[in-house]
Parts: C-alpha cells; structure tokens; sequence
C-alpha cells in the first residue's frame, strides 16, 4: 500500500492557484466571496476518521478506515462501486452507526455539533427532495430549521443560478438543477466544512465547470470539501488530496500530484548507450524495452531514478521523458480495476 | 425547538396534498354538519346540544384524517428521502420527532378550534330559528368540545409515532385502518370489560360519545390514557429513528 502524507499543494488557506474560468465563473466567485468572510479553521483538521468500521450483517462495507481531511483543501474520495464511499460520508454525517471506530468533523462527531449546518454541509442524494414542493420552499424549510433568514435562499438560489426556476415544482427540474439545489441547501448556513457525494452527476460541462471554481474558490478561503467522484480526470483537476478505498480499506491517501509523480511509469530514455544503460538497470531489477535507435524505454521507474543510474555509471543521457500515468491510470492499478473487468474500457 | 416546529408548519404549507386534505376535511366537516342540521328532521335531533354527532370526532372521521396527516408527516420523509437533509440541519432525531408532534399537534387544535367555532354558534342559531327541543347547557357543551379538541391532538401525536416506529406510510396507514374499522370493533366481544382500553373506546370516553356508558372510562382517565399510549408510541418513534439512515 502506497500512502503519502506530505502537505497539498494547495494546503495553506490562501494562494490556491488560480485555474482558468469562465465570465460566468468569474461573476459566481464575486458573488460567493461577497456573500462569505473567510473560513476560519478551529481544529487541526477538518475530517478525521478512525478505525471506522461498518457491517451490514455479514457484508463488511467499511474496514478499519483511517485517514483525514486538511483545511483549505479539496480532497477527493474514490474508490469503485460498493467500496464503502457513500457509507463512510453518512457515517461521517451521523446517518448511519459504525460498528467501530470515530469520525469527527471539525472536532467533533456529527451528532454533538450544537448547529450542524453552520459547520458541514452535505449533498449526499440529490433526489433526496420532496418532487412536490418548489426549489424555493425546499430551501425556506431547512433554513427555517437552521434559523437563518430567508434572504439567504434567495442569494443562493442565485449563486447555484436556480432563481428563475426557484418556485418550479421539483419534480419538473433536471438532475444538474437539483445537483445545483442540494449545492443550495448543503451551503446554507455557510459551512467550513462541504461533503458532497458526487455533486458532478447530472451536471452539464459549464455546471462542471462551475462546480469546480466554486469548491476551488471554498478551499481558498480556508475550508475543506471532501468529494467524491467517479469522474477521475475531473478529481485530477480539482483535488488537492484524495483518499483512494476498496472493499471498505485504505488503498491510498495524500496529494495528487504526489500520487501521481510517485507511481511507477515508463520512462524515455535517450542515450548512445542504449544496450550498457539497459544492462545497468537490469543489474538493480529495473526493467527496460529497446524499441530500436537510442532510445531505451524503462518500465516501472521515475526520471530521477534512471537519470541517477546514468550519472553513476557515467553514461551519456540526451533526454529523459517522463509518461505519467493519469489519475485514471493509478486508481485503476491501486484498485484491481482488471478485477472488474474494466481495463478495457479505461481509454 | 422553535426552529424545528417552524420547519414542520413550512412543510406542511409547501406540500399542497398536505394542505389541500386539511382543508377538504374542514370543508366537509363543515359543511356536512350544517347542512345535516339546517335540513335534518326534528326527531335526529338529540335531547341535549352536547351529543349533537359533530361535537363528537372521536366518532367521525376527523381523528382518522389527523392519524393519517401525522404518518405522513415521517413516512413522507422517508419515502422522498427527506429525512437525510432534514438530519444535516439538525442532528438530534428526538426533537425532529417532538417537533413533528408538536406541529401536527397544533394543527389539530387548530382544526378543532376552527370547526368547533363555526358549528357550535351555528347549532345554537339553527336550534333557536327552528323552535327544536334540544336543551343547550354551556357546561356539557364545553367538556364536549374540549374532548373532542384533546383526542384529535392526541390522535395526531400518535399518528406521528405510528409513522416513526413503521416508517414506510403504506403499511402503517393500511394498519391503522384495518385496527380502527375492523379489528377493534371485532375485539370489544373477547375482551369484554377490558374492551374500554382499546384505543377507539378510550376516544369515545374522551368525546363524551357514548353520553355516561358505564361501560367506558370517565373523560380524565381516558384522557390520562390515551396521553399515556401517545407518550408509549413517541418514545418508541424516537429509539426506531435511531437506527440507520440508508437509502
């Protein structure tokens, strides 16, 4: 098992990197920062979860799960159908008992936060909405309950872009309006912690695009979204950390782009000494094609390891290029994506 | 609290099936009641005001319409799955349940308020326009109308546990129909004295339905049980509720 723990890329409270967005993008992160004071993190971190355990009778769907969520990061959650994703995050939301172990957001387990709301807000189903009732009034309901003004559902309605389909029946609106509606209602009473379960589905690739900006923007203003996706290329994009599971366990967790740049890919080699550099690398179980010419092409090694190989023996390198796996590529090796019959199908 | 209880009455103004069977089961009450006195024969008249049938919900339908209105109130949330963003915005599922109660409760009240209000003024105005021999005492009246407001508060409490205990609306609203037209009335030979218990003769005693049958309990300890068996069924909504929320 390959377990990072260094610090994202992104895990200060402010200095994200900027990504390229969209006019509209640009008019929602006003509007959010407009609408939000910074997140102020009262705890080292803002997920923790120990040694969670769940059984549903002899199905085993969470095992011994430990890891956890920094501030001002977003950190993605994968693993393949049925690995104990949806599990975990409504054990994490007090929805469902573990039968081991401890979850804590923000410090706390879920269920003694005094005001939930103004701490994690959660998109788990987006179904989850009573198809007779208005987008509006879904909204005025639970920020009853919280005891924030109404004036707040109107700003969100406008910032998820749902004002002119506010007083629509539910039942008459799109998957990515509702995705949008529970956005909606998980940021209502303004969160430092979002727990989103799939919140791309149904979206369009400007509500992706959206989507993206606005966690990006939540993160740099200190708080911590964890989110998960299937959509890997997309969680490639936008998490800073991720924590990959399967059957229930730890696989993997830390940055992207340490999971990334650690995994083993192949790497191009350039030398006029093609066979002396194979059989230096041969001698320490390295692994190497000579597909013909200069070139050696070396499996399962990073440029720095090949290129420090060379140095050592002093043979001559014209270039070192490096055939990084995707995030796809990883998550399917960490998780016997072969196993389920979908290396196939991964390009 | 508060919150939680302005949370139920915006569901229930939100969901217009909700709404819209309040006010058709006023409606109909109603009307019902006052077209059957305005145009009812002298002789269907009772002796005195207080057995007059509408004072009396325990033996119409408005206790059916509030048991059903307060499963609904659980078992729509778990049927849309409403329950899980409901629990985001407050953890702690016992005050969602006395919340539920409380406003399902009020609505009662407020029924009974509404339609003991029109009725009662227009029994006593139609009794004197048509000269009918029917004594009217305030006292009698009143303990009537305050029975009547307490069993269908009480059977709306208890509603709302039905549909915390079952969850699924289905079973539990074709269960509690079949217990209060069929099964009930086919237990009172069995359990003979012990027959006052049961749940549709407690309502009876608290209602003043049955005038001063010997056979039921007096209004205060029918009150006191039927209070008792809403507290039993509450306290057994909230321990269900505890159990996971999957979907």
């Amino acid at each position: 098992m390959m377990k990072v723990t260094t610090a994202g890329p992104n895990s200060a409270n402010c200095g994200s990197p900027t990504r390229p967005t969209s006019t509209r993008m640009a008019s929602t992160r006003e509007r959010t920062r407009a609408m939000s004071a910074p997140l102020e993190p009262s705890t080292p971190v803002a997920i923790t979860v120990r040694g969670l355990t769940k059984h549903y009778g002899r199905v085993r769907a969470v095992q011994g799960l430990s890891f956890e969520v920094p501030w001002g990061t977003v950190t993605g959650f994968l693993g393949p159908n049925g690995a104990g994703k949806t599990t975990t995050m409504r054990i994490l939301l007090g929805l469902v008992r573990p039968t081991a172990g401890s979850t804590q957001v923000a410090g706390q387990p879920f269920d003694r936060l005094a005001a939930p709301a103004t701490v994690v807000g959660a998109l788990l189903d987006a179904s989850s909405v009573h198809p007779g009732r208005t987008g509006r009034s879904h909204l005025r309901i639970l920020a009853a309950h919280i005891g924030i003004d109404d004036h707040r559902v109107d700003q969100l309605l406008d910032l998820v872009e749902l004002g002119d389909a506010a007083d629509r029946r539910v039942r008459g609106y799109s998957m990515g309006m509702r995705q949008r509606l529970g956005l909606a209602a998980a940021l209502l009473g303004e969160p430092r912690v979002l727990i989103l379960d799939e919140p791309a589905n149904g979206l369009d690739p400007a509500g992706i695009n959206w989507l993206r900006g606005f966690l990006r923007d939540f993160a740099a203003r200190g708080g911590a979204a964890f989110v998960s996706s299937h959509l890997l290329a997309e969680m490639a994009q936008l998490a800073d950390d991720v924590v990959v599971i399967d059957r229930g366990r730890l696989v993997v967790e830390g940055p992207v782009r340490e999971l990334i740049s650690r995994s083993a890919g192949k790497v191009h080699a350039r030398t006029p000494a093609p066979e002396r550099l194979r059989e230096e690398l041969a001698r320490r179980g390295i692994h190497s094609d000579a597909p013909g010419g200069e070139t050696v092409v070396v499996l399962e090694a990073t440029p720095e390891a090949v290129g420090a190989i060379a140095a050592e023996q002093g043979i001559v390198l014209y270039g070192l290029d490096a055939e990084r796996e995707s995030l796809e590529d990883v998550f399917l090796a960490l998780t016997g994506g072969a196993r389920n019959g979908r290396k196939g199908a991964r390009r | 609290m508060r919150n939680a209880v302005r949370s139920e009455v915006r569901k229930i103004l939100s969901t217009r099936s909700m709404w819209i069977l309040l006010l058709l089961g006023l409606v109909l009450e109603v009307v019902s009641s006052f077209v059957g006195m305005a145009a009812g024969k002298p002789i269907d008249f009772p002796a005195s005001l207080d057995q007059i049938s509408f004072l009396h919900f325990g033996t119409t339908n408005v206790c059916l319409l509030f048991v059903i209105l307060g499963i609904r109130a659980v078992g729509d949330e778990f049927a849309y799955d409403t329950i899980t963003p409901s629990l985001q915005v407050d953890a702690n599922r016992a005050r969602l349940l006395g919340a539920k109660a409380v406003t399902y409760a009020g609505a009662a009240a407020l029924y009974a308020v509404i339609a003991l209000g029109i009725l009662v003024p227009a029994a006593i105005v139609i009794v004197h326009t048509r000269h009918l021999d029917v004594a009217i005492s305030a006292g009698p009246v009143m303990a009537a109308a305050v029975g009547s407001l307490a069993a269908v508060v009480l059977w709306a409490a208890i509603g709302v546990a039905l549909g915390a205990v079952v969850r699924h609306r289905v079973p539990v609203l074709v269960g509690t129909l079949v217990w209060l037209a069929i099964l009930e009335t086919g237990l009172h030979g069995p359990l003979k004295s012990a027959a006052k218990f049961l749940p549709g003769q407690l309502t009876s005693a608290l209602t003043r339905a049955g005038g001063s049958d010997p056979k039921l309990f007096g209004p205060v300890v029918a009150t006191a049980l039927m209070a008792a068996l809403a507290a039993i069924l509450l306290s057994a909504g909230a321990a269900s509720l505890r159990r996971d929320i999957t979907k």
